[in-house]
């Protein structure tokens, strides 16, 4: 009571206060811990008080004096290549120690900010949108591919009408222009581009990072439509035991179980372990054919870490073993010759390894070396069509970092090695290709202030079959207040296509594949530019947001399914290819409770199909996406609902076929609309989910579904949902670690 | 006039009786929490104690607003499940132990702590 009364004159008087009060002063140091437990100061280190609004800087041997206008204060410590600190302050001091801890400048892409939800980082030079665990619980179900449902910027659909499996698009282009890596080790390339996104569990991941249009050279020079970084789950999480189940309508159940354990001298060991099996066979839309395979799915994965004071070290082996089973039902009959059966094996293995070393004699100067080893084995049946390849891999990346003088000038540079060993028979026909690329890469960062920042950065690649490939590419990102962000990048993308696992999906049609034997590396420019702006709604964080980004090719592999419907023809393009892409976001937070997105996007992508410009079959020109998200003040109960609506689409002609197997030349518009309830207690949390409410199905999704060895079937003319709504439940059991 | 008189009489009565009958009440509690994790855990901690609506930690004050049901559980209880999870609660002193099991950032105010 006596506290209360004294705050109520301190109230009351407080403009009085402020009129006569002196500004209080904290005087400190700041220090960053060396090698045998010395000290040493940090010069140069910028500190600000968040509402005092004061800036200090330190001296050489790293002392300060910063002046506050009322406690409580916090002070923000900020330094390149150490963890942002924030220390909070409720008296005057004259002797406050701060000790900044080296950042972690292993990972390429570093991220100064958590967030349990969905956020953009003002600070990064790219435009990162990060997507935590928060926001990946909210679409419970089950792998990579399903993680970007409540995403504007990924767009998620269906493969073909018989793997069950989804892919992604970027930027309106299809999702192998987008590279995607776990913690900067390639994820899906090669042989797993058509169905890879499905062989990362969902409960795997704690965080994934979205950069649209190119990334940084040093990720490699593959990345067009942009760039998706995963965080899996690693033994400093905070899950010390987890167990996921999952059962949904359309007959899958998932099992998902984690450990971590500390060990002695520092080192920690985590495994992971995904089984999921799809034990009904579903025919909603009543063609004879499983709308999605039956079959099951594993996953392993085991990683170690040792983090010292120096230098830190990872790694690990990761497999997937999975076999699906799809095409007709059972009961059309087990000949193989009459029934069209879909078979989808896969194997696949890596080794990893990571370790990173800070330099004894400079401050800032970091080794970072990243190497992987995988070895994948797919067969894919399609009816009488068999796909089966191999992929040797080796990966190796190495990274120098320093600054140059100061802090503001920071540069990266390395070399990376890319061994490639593909061997892989369609039909009748063998095709084997060793890829051997060196390369090596050089990037600057000049920071002005943290107010402005530019990436320059330029890589070379000695590709054995195609000679020379560089990649020159421009980042820049202007604050013009703390509270927005202005961004451009330009940069060239290259990427050596493999046109079998590219588009393994559309093997499942009665389609002659007619494939150019000499095709060249797709080398694309992108251009974008972004604005971010935040504002508060009562102290609530909002989020308004717009990009432009335009990619043009100077060659791309064109897929042109228009020549004749019993043909799929896959060239170079020698004319134009282009995308234009436009996106808005509104994120609010009107109450601490209430959070909602909406995003509208605008796409035109066009490629010149036989010297006609067109545009590109099965992108929508317009989408738009709401969500809406609820939690109680209590966070026992939250609720997510999300819209998605797509727009029409261009489809291929069929007008070589029959009447009886013809469509349109355009797909209807169409909602789609998911929902999750989920009840947490302190050690599970349950939840209840509906995809596809409007049980929006697209009608006739196969051609001619009666006759699949005949010369019209066709089930890759896929632009909707197949299967209608589905309904699932499951259940998050976690024991945390106690201390992190 | 008699009629209005008689109405506001009501109403003040029918206050009281909501006052006497009232279910729930609001406190804003001082506590040492010093960051997000501090603040994730106490939150935690007190969502999940029987009786608690509801809790909300403002890190710039280091205030908790709890709203709780009367019946079950009181201030002094409320400021107990603080102190036992390793933060002063106004005049009540942490509870040791609790405080040394706490992650290193949110042991000592002074030291470096990473905000998420």
């Amino acid at each position: 009571m006596k506290k209360n009364i004294v705050t109520l004159i301190l109230i009351i008087f407080s403009p009085l206060f402020l009129l006569s009060q002196e500004h209080k002063i904290i005087k400190g140091r700041v220090i960053e811990l060396v090698s045998g437990g010395k000290q040493d100061g940090l010069p140069g280190v910028i500190i600000k008080s968040k509402k005092s609004k004061t800036v200090a800087r330190t001296n050489v041997k790293g002392y300060f004096e910063i002046s506050i206008q009322s406690f409580p204060d916090t002070l923000l410590i900020e330094n390149l290549g150490f963890n942002k600190t924030v220390v909070s302050v409720s008296e005057a001091l004259t002797n406050l120690v701060i000790e900044l801890k080296a950042g972690n400048q292993l990972d390429v892409v570093t991220i100064t900010g958590k967030n349990d939800g969905k956020s953009i980082d003002l600070l990064s030079p790219f435009h990162i949108e990060q997507i935590g665990e928060g926001e990946l619980r909210k679409a419970a179900c089950c792998n990579l591919s399903e993680s970007f449902e409540t995403n504007a910027s990924v767009d998620v659909n269906l493969t073909d009408a018989v793997s069950g499996a989804k892919k992604i698009q970027m930027l309106g282009l299809d999702g192998i222009y987008t590279q995607l890596q776990w913690e900067n080790i390639p994820l899906v390339r090669g042989l797993s581009s058509s169905y890879g996104l499905n062989f990362t569990p969902g409960t795997w991941i704690e965080s994934i990072q979205i950069t649209k249009g190119t990334g940084s050279v040093v990720n490699g020079y593959e990345s067009m439509a942009g760039l998706i970084n995963l965080s899996l789950k690693n033994p400093s999480s905070k899950e010390k035991l987890y167990v996921n189940t999952y059962a949904s309508s359309m007959g899958r159940g998932e099992v998902n179980i984690h450990g971590a354990q500390n060990l002695k001298n520092n080192w920690k060991t985590m495994s992971f372990l995904h089984l999921s099996n799809n034990f009904i066979e579903v025919d909603r839309n009543k063609d004879k054919f499983r709308d999605v395979p039956i079959g099951y799915s594993t996953a392993f994965f085991n990683r170690w870490e040792k983090i010292g004071k120096n230098y830190e070290t990872r790694f690990g082996v990761k497999g997937v073993l999975a076999d699906k089973k799809g095409g007709q039902l059972s009961s059309v009959g087990d000949n193989q010759m009459t029934r069209y059966g879909v078979g989808l094996y896969t194997n696949d293995i890596e080794l990893f390894a990571k370790a990173g070393f800070f330099m004894k004699k400079r401050r800032f100067g970091s080794i970072g070396l990243v190497s992987q080893a995988k070895y994948h084995y797919l067969k894919n049946t399609f009816g009488d069509k068999v796909y089966e390849g191999t992929q040797k891999k080796y990966y190796f990346n190495g990274i120098y970092s320093d600054i140059i003088k100061n802090t503001n000038h920071n540069y990266k540079t390395g070399l990376s090695f890319i061994l490639d060993d593909y061997n892989q028979t369609f039909l009748d026909s063998n095709f084997l290709k060793t890829e051997i690329v060196p390369g090596a890469f050089f990037e600057y960062t000049y920071s002005y202030l943290k107010k402005f920042t530019l990436v320059a950065g330029i890589r070379g690649d000695y590709h054995n079959m195609y000679g020379l490939l560089y990649a020159p590419r421009l980042h820049a990102k202007w604050n013009i207040n703390p509270k927005n962000a202005l961004r451009f990048s330009v940069g060239r993308g290259l990427r050596v296509p493999n046109p079998y696992s590219d588009y393994t999906s559309l093997m499942a049609s009665s389609r002659v594949w007619i494939v150019d034997p000499n095709i060249k590396p797709e080398d694309a420019i992108n251009t974008g530019v972004t604005y971010t702006q935040k504002f508060q709604i009562h102290d609530n964080v909002s989020t308004f947001s717009v990009d432009y980004f335009y990619t043009d090719f100077f060659n791309q592999l064109v897929v042109d399914q228009d020549v004749n419907s019993n043909e799929i023809h896959l060239y170079n393009s020698n004319g134009k290819s282009y995308s234009h892409s436009f996106q808005a976001e509104l994120s609010v937070s009107p109450s601490k409770t209430l959070e909602l997105r909406t995003a509208f996007k605008y796409y035109d992508v066009k490629a010149e199909f036989d010297g006609v410009l067109q545009q590109k079959a099965f992108v929508p020109r317009f989408r738009a996406l709401f969500n809406l998200g609820y939690t109680t003040r209590n966070k026992k109960w939250s609720y997510d609902i999300t819209a998605n609506w797509v727009g029409q689409k261009r489809l291929p002609s069929t007008v070589t076929n029959p009447i009886e197997h013809q469509r349109n030349l355009e797909s209807n518009d169409y909602w789609l609309v998911n929902s999750q309830l989920t009840y947490k207690r302190r050690r599970f949390s349950v939840y209840l989910g509906a995809e596809n409410i409007l049980n929006v199905m697209q009608k006739n999704a196969i051609i001619s579904p009666d006759d699949p060895f005949g010369a019209y079937f066709d089930a890759t003319q896929i632009w909707s949902p197949i299967s209608g709504v589905n309904i699932y439940a499951g259940l998050h059991f976690t024991i945390k670690q106690k201390k992190k | 006039m008699k009629k209005v008189i008689g109405i506001i009489m009501m109403m003040f009565v029918f206050q009281g009786m909501a006052q006497a009958t009232k279910k729930v009440d609001i406190i804003k509690i001082k506590t040492s929490a010093v960051c997000d994790m501090c603040k994730e855990r106490l939150e935690e901690e007190l969502n999940y104690t029987k009786g608690v609506v509801y809790s909300e930690l403002n890190l710039d004050n280091k205030v908790i607003t709890v709203k709780y049901k009367i019946k079950s559980i009181d201030v002094n209880q409320i400021k107990t499940v603080i102190s036992m999870t390793g933060y002063h609660a106004d005049d009540m002193k942490r509870d040791n132990n609790a405080f040394n099991e706490l992650p290193g950032c949110c042991r000592d105010a002074n030291a470096s702590c990473t905000k998420k």
